[in-house]
């Protein structure tokens, strides 16, 4: 490190930090001085591919495991994600649904959880950023409200994605995604290989391909392998960041504090640094899914042209989110194949993504290692299950303009690759941890950023939004 | 399990009754019951045995082929299992037709099925055949 004391520290370099300092540099002086404690290294993509051809490389050693790093407590349920520079964006797979507007107002349309401090009108311009920096691909119409067109044209619709969209219009549309439909600058066209979490032609967006120069900026400091723990704070204020780095503890003062961490991480750092507030760490989750796949009569299924092809909205909103989970359709071009004689490729399919709700059976909390959180899953909420049930009663009627043969559910997926909650967004510190521009609502120096913020789930996948939370709120506040 | 499965699996499993004993003594090991296990589901394609038998190899390269292991896919074989109720002959098949040239082929069956080398996206040249890269949306 440079100096003893920084105008700003950031934990991590994923989606949340690296969208949050983009903002934060494009307002502040020249003068500023920001510090990036990044927990991994720097792994490029060209080496990961190499590790995935069979190929030798000294990067190896960085293909760090999840569940070494967190102590979990439910061996059924998995949560994966990816340390190292860009974070878990070098292992997600690049959907970028919008949230629906109702996704903020669960209590007051739906008498469920709680509503959201914000609206999806209030950030409705920096999902447009988001969207922009990400070149997204995209469809013209599409269910949620969208005054701004796609930077890159919607994915080709396939044989079964034609049919669906000429019966459902809005509600059935070409996903958007971050696996570019057309090369960027920075990226390739999609090949559709359907193995995203390191794409093996760079068509995916990711934290180093992404054009964000934040980190090459003159104000910033990076240094990797500063695993963060704590904060030292005084009279509600945290005056310093505390991290070990090479086997030795170190602190560095910070004026405002940014934690761009997973939610396990984040949680740890409060709850490590004294946090009291009673909902710190609670209520975390993720979305269930669920792969349905649909036999064809005489209907290949041919031509789509990325991993998520489509987006069904027909399970999604309405009011029987009064009493079980809205589902957002993903339509995948999996390669599932047929073996019968002329129905090779007669097959779609569907992942059902269920919402859950931020329970607080569900939990994380430290251990004895400060490094580690203790991760407690008990399971599904009813709300979720109960979804379920209903899609397998509803979707024969839904899927009644294609000539179905029959539908096989595969068991419920272990993840989704997604960690939601465990800092949730509120009105007060009685109900949540943060306010609407992430500021924690005790220590009012400190952003705590991603998906933990997330007062609910939303079927909807959670990076696109929480990289537009992080916009609204650098912008809002600096 | 059916009464008849369960009689024709204890045969197996003993190398007893329902196989005969010379059958199981001299039987071919778990790479030829997978081999077999293919023709039996797309014998109506011209399989080049060649590429098949190598395809064999490659599946297997890294899994045990040990006794235990020729016993599961003897079951699979001699219970009269296939892709649509035993996922491990699923992948079996799955993967053998990715891995060949059928599907470049616009899925003619009057060409010989040649394997080309084990799908894989970061390996091999051979596209997801859901994609239009392949195949058009028809």
């Amino acid at each position: 490190m440079k100096r003893n004391h920084y105008d700003l520290v950031v934990v991590g370099t994923g989606f949340a930090s690296s969208f949050f300092l983009k903002k934060y540099l494009s307002k502040v002086k020249e003068d500023k001085n920001v510090l990036v404690l990044e927990r991994g290294v720097f792994y490029p993509h060209a080496e990961r591919l190499k590790v995935r051809k069979g190929e030798q490389t000294p990067y190896q050693k960085n293909e760090i495991v999840w569940n070494d790093l967190v102590k979990n407590f439910n061996p059924k349920k998995d949560w994966h994600f990816t340390t190292g520079f860009g974070g878990s964006s070098n292992c997600w797979w690049g959907c970028t649904p919008r949230f629906m507007p109702s996704d903020f107002k669960m209590k007051s349309l739906y008498g469920i959880a709680q509503d959201w401090p914000i609206s999806y009108n209030d950030i409705d311009q920096y999902y447009d950023e988001a969207e922009a920096i990400m070149s997204i691909s995209g469809p013209d119409e599409t269910p949620f409200p969208k005054k701004s067109k796609y930077p890159l044209p919607a994915h080709k619709f396939s044989a079964v994605d034609e049919i669906m969209h000429k019966k459902y219009g809005n509600q059935y549309i070409s996903q958007p995604t971050a696996r570019a439909s057309r090369a960027t600058e920075n990226r390739n066209a999609c090949m559709a290989s359907s193995t995203c979490g390191v794409c093996p032609v760079n068509a995916k967006f990711h934290i180093e391909n992404s054009g964000i120069t934040a980190y090459e900026d003159p104000r910033v400091e990076i240094v990797y392998g500063a695993q963060v723990y704590s904060m030292e704070t005084e009279n509600n204020v945290a005056k310093k960041v505390c991290f070990v780095k090479d086997g030795k503890d170190y602190k560095v003062s910070a004026e405002v504090i940014a934690l761009g961490a997973n939610p396990f991480f984040n949680s740890n750092i409060l709850l490590n640094s004294g946090d009291k507030n009673k909902f710190t760490g609670k209520g975390f989750g993720e979305q269930m899914g669920i792969q349905v796949l649909i036999y064809l009569d005489n209907l290949s299924n041919a031509g789509g042209s990325t991993w998520v092809n489509a987006n069904g909205y027909m399970l999604y909103d309405g009011n029987h989110r009064k009493d079980f989970a809205a589902c957002l359709i993903e339509v995948n071009n999996a390669p599932f194949i047929r073996f019968e004689k002329d129905k090779w490729l007669n097959m779609a399919s569907f992942r059902l993504v269920f919402e859950d709700l931020p329970e607080d059976s569900n939990y994380i909390k430290t251990s004895e290692n400060k490094l580690m959180p203790e991760v407690h899953f008990k399971g599904r909420s009813d709300y979720a299950l109960k979804a379920f049930e209903n899609a397998k009663k509803q979707l024969p009627d839904i899927l009644s303009c294609l000539p179905v043969e029959k539908l096989k559910y595969l068991e419920p997926f272990p993840n989704e690759g997604h960690i939601i909650g465990g800092t949730r967004m509120s009105l007060d510190a009685n109900s949540g941890v943060v306010d609407k521009h992430l500021i924690h609502h005790q220590y009012r120096n400190v952003f705590v950023l991603g998906a933990g913020a997330f007062t609910t789930f939303s079927p909807a996948n959670p990076s696109l939004t929480l990289s537009a939370l992080s916009l609204y709120a650098a912008d809002k506040m600096f | 399990m059916k009464r008849r499965n369960f009689i024709l699996l204890t045969g197996v499993a003993t190398g007893m009754v329902i196989i005969p004993p010379s059958l199981y003594f001299i039987s071919p090991d778990l790479k030829n019951y997978a081999k077999m296990l293919i023709n039996r589901e797309l014998g109506y394609l011209k399989l080049e045995p060649k590429g098949l038998d190598l395809y064999i190899e490659d599946y297997f390269k890294n899994s045990g082929n040990n006794t235990l292991s020729t016993i599961k896919w003897k079951v699979l074989y001699f219970l009269k299992y296939d892709s649509k109720n035993a996922e491990r002959i699923n992948d079996l098949l799955k993967y053998y037709l990715l891995s060949t040239d059928f599907f470049i082929n616009q899925m003619d069956v009057s060409k010989p099925v040649n394997y080309i080398r084990m799908f894989d996206p970061y390996k091999s040249p051979i596209p997801n055949p859901y994609s239009y890269i392949l195949l058009p949306a028809i």
